[in-house]
């Protein structure tokens, strides 16, 4: 038995949050605009660089670090540049760091979130190991909710099991 | 210091006017044997002039997206009597019939009546006097009374859904925390953010809600009052700020937090502060989900090599395994008698919802189809609501807790995800 039914689509299709839904792409930088609430991502592309291109060895720059399938391990090509990153934390007290961890969209969303939280975790293991002071480093864990790339493939899966690092202070 | 939040609460209020449905319903599987029901039109509900549509078609919707009835159209109107055996020889099993006056300027007077065909009697009859505006809530009010009478279960017409409503442009994304009736009907957006949302949790009066915020880069558990709109922080520890779920008694809140360097479960108390670490372990465990009587808490740990579900004592902290069947169980909640568990199940490549009794451990599927997440139950525990993919886009979708009855919630724009059934609100 299959019956549809649409119900009512629009008593009030003109509702304010219909027409701030609109702007909200438009809105200012500063999200300043009409007052009802935030602009875009204003995030630049922030590593100009492909999951194919390595990161750089120069400091201090923002980082992305990507991970196999249910695998939490910092792969062996990507510690040289952590441990450059490192070097410049470890010269500049006043650098902050905030590793954002992130996971491809399989399983369930807060479980996702640990996922997440265990690779940046990795990777601030490995910038302490080189003398990082935990009070430089900031870990936030976005799981399944920020994703990079929005496909529903392996392609996308490889671009998502991510870390980023992202200076906060430099 | 972090920048100024870009993103502001709404007041529930200022959209209070706002009746348009985000969420279309669509029933795509009912009972085989559903009840046979008349709803004949109110008498003098022609003369009614309001924005909501006809009591009566508000009603019909209600039943029949239950899934376990079937309305019988007839040509017949509302009569203070009916005739029993016409009902009979037709199979119909309940008949409802009613009356609408205009009372005042903005108010209505309504009469129904809930006959049974094969007991030939008369089950229901009231009067109500309402303003013109409550018309659907009081059309899903008399839906809960209809549905109770005939199925021993009670209604979940009148309650509200939340969940987060993600829009995508180019490499922008717009997350909103939004409130719905679970007809799809009134949403009502409570918070816009640039930045992700998640786990939104409703506390047990239905006034609150508490979710996760990533503003500023950095995990934050919020409350919001749901009428007024004005909301704070909760829990903002360095680290994860996760799955927050209220207490039955509304008095405390588990979340996730990693003050160990782990995530963890804990329970903080709402009123003194006073926070409790209820796991240990280099394992991760999250997803914390009350029993109803509050001596426990199910989780999700990986500490036995997958995601499985366990329980801890909240008293002595002691933890038992909950789930042996399938390499892959996450968000598991209570059914409100707490015999019955449901929750993400990965059976080979598929994510389903599945449910568990706990006597037995039995697992039964109840979905059958690729990423399905984030179950949460209706509080009659008939129904579950969860987040589904169809042709890559996310959206609800409600299944019956025995698996019969099926019903998709396509989205107007937009992705949604993890609904949250409310308590029961009145």
């Amino acid at each position: 038995m299959k019956i549809s039914r649409l119900l009512v689509i629009s008593a009030f299709s003109l509702g304010l949050s219909v027409s701030s839904g609109c702007s909200y792409f438009k809105s200012g930088k500063d999200g300043s605009g009409d007052g009802t609430q935030a602009s875009g991502l204003n995030d630049q592309d922030e590593f100009g660089d492909g999951i194919s291109s390595a990161n750089r060895l120069k400091a201090p720059y923002n980082q992305a670090y990507y991970f196999d399938y249910d695998n939490f391990d910092v792969k062996k090509d990507d510690i040289e540049s952590i441990n450059v990153q490192a070097n410049y934390l470890v010269a500049h007290s006043s650098a902050k760091v905030r590793l954002e961890g992130n996971t491809d969209e399989r399983g369930s969303r807060e479980y996702n979130v640990a996922l997440g939280w265990k690779r940046a975790k990795a990777v601030a293991e490995v910038l302490k190991q080189q003398g990082v002071n935990s009070t430089q480093i900031a870990i936030v864990s976005f799981g399944k909710e920020k994703p990079k790339a929005l496909g529903h493939d392996e392609a996308s899966y490889i671009k998502n099991r991510r870390v980023d690092l992202i200076y906060e202070a430099k | 210091m972090f920048k100024l939040l870009r993103l502001v609460a709404i007041s529930g209020l200022f959209f209070a006017s706002s009746a348009f449905a985000v969420l279309e319903i669509e029933l795509t599987q009912g009972v085989d044997n559903a009840m046979p029901m008349a709803i004949l039109p109110f008498v003098g509900q022609e003369h009614v002039d309001t924005t909501d549509g006809k009591l009566t078609d508000i009603v019909g919707n209600d039943l029949k997206n239950s899934g376990r009835f079937k309305l019988v159209e007839s040509g017949e109107v509302s009569k203070e009597a009916i005739d029993f055996a016409v009902w009979k020889s037709q199979k119909v099993e309940g008949v409802v019939t009613g009356q609408i006056k205009v009372a005042g300027r903005d108010q209505l007077s309504v009469t129904f009546r809930i006959f049974d065909v094969y007991s030939q009697k008369k089950l229901f009859e009231k009067e109500y006097t309402i303003k013109k505006d409550r018309m659907r809530k009081l059309a899903h009010h008399i839906s809960d009374i209809i549905y109770q009478q005939f199925t021993g279960d009670r209604g979940i017409f009148s309650t509200k859904i939340a969940y987060i409503l993600v829009e995508r442009q180019g490499r922008a994304a717009k997350y909103s925390l939004q409130v719905t009736d679970s007809d799809g009907i009134n949403a009502h957006t409570l918070l816009v953010s640039k930045f992700p949302l998640m786990s939104p949790s409703w506390s047990p009066d239905g006034r609150n809600l508490a979710y996760v915020s990533f503003e500023g880069h950095r995990a934050a558990i919020y409350l919001q009052d749901i009428a007024t709109g004005n909301r704070k922080i909760l829990s903002k520890f360095p680290g994860i700020n996760g799955a927050p779920a209220w207490s039955p008694d509304g008095k405390k809140m588990a979340m996730v937090l990693t003050q160990t360097g782990y995530p963890k479960i804990y329970v903080l108390d709402i009123a003194s502060g006073s926070l409790e670490r209820l796991t240990d372990g280099w394992y991760l465990d999250t997803e914390p989900s009350w029993s109803p009587d509050g001596n426990s808490l199910i989780f999700t740990s990986n500490r036995g090599g997958g995601p499985q579900i366990y329980r801890v004592n909240v008293e002595n902290k002691k933890v038992e395994r909950v789930t042996f069947s399938g390499s892959y169980n996450a968000r598991a909640s209570f059914t409100p008698k707490g015999d019955t568990i449901v929750m993400l199940h990965q059976d080979g490549e598929m994510f389903s919802i599945a449910a568990q009794d706990l006597q037995s451990g039995r697992v039964t599927p109840l979905t059958r189809s690729g990423l399905n997440e984030s179950p949460s139950l209706a509080p009659n525990g008939r129904m579950v609501v969860y987040g589904t993919n169809s042709n890559g886009r996310g959206m609800l979708a409600e299944v019956s807790i025995d698996g019969r009855v099926k019903l998709l919630l396509p989205a107007g724009k937009g992705e949604v995800q993890e609904p949250a059934w409310s308590p029961f609100l009145n």
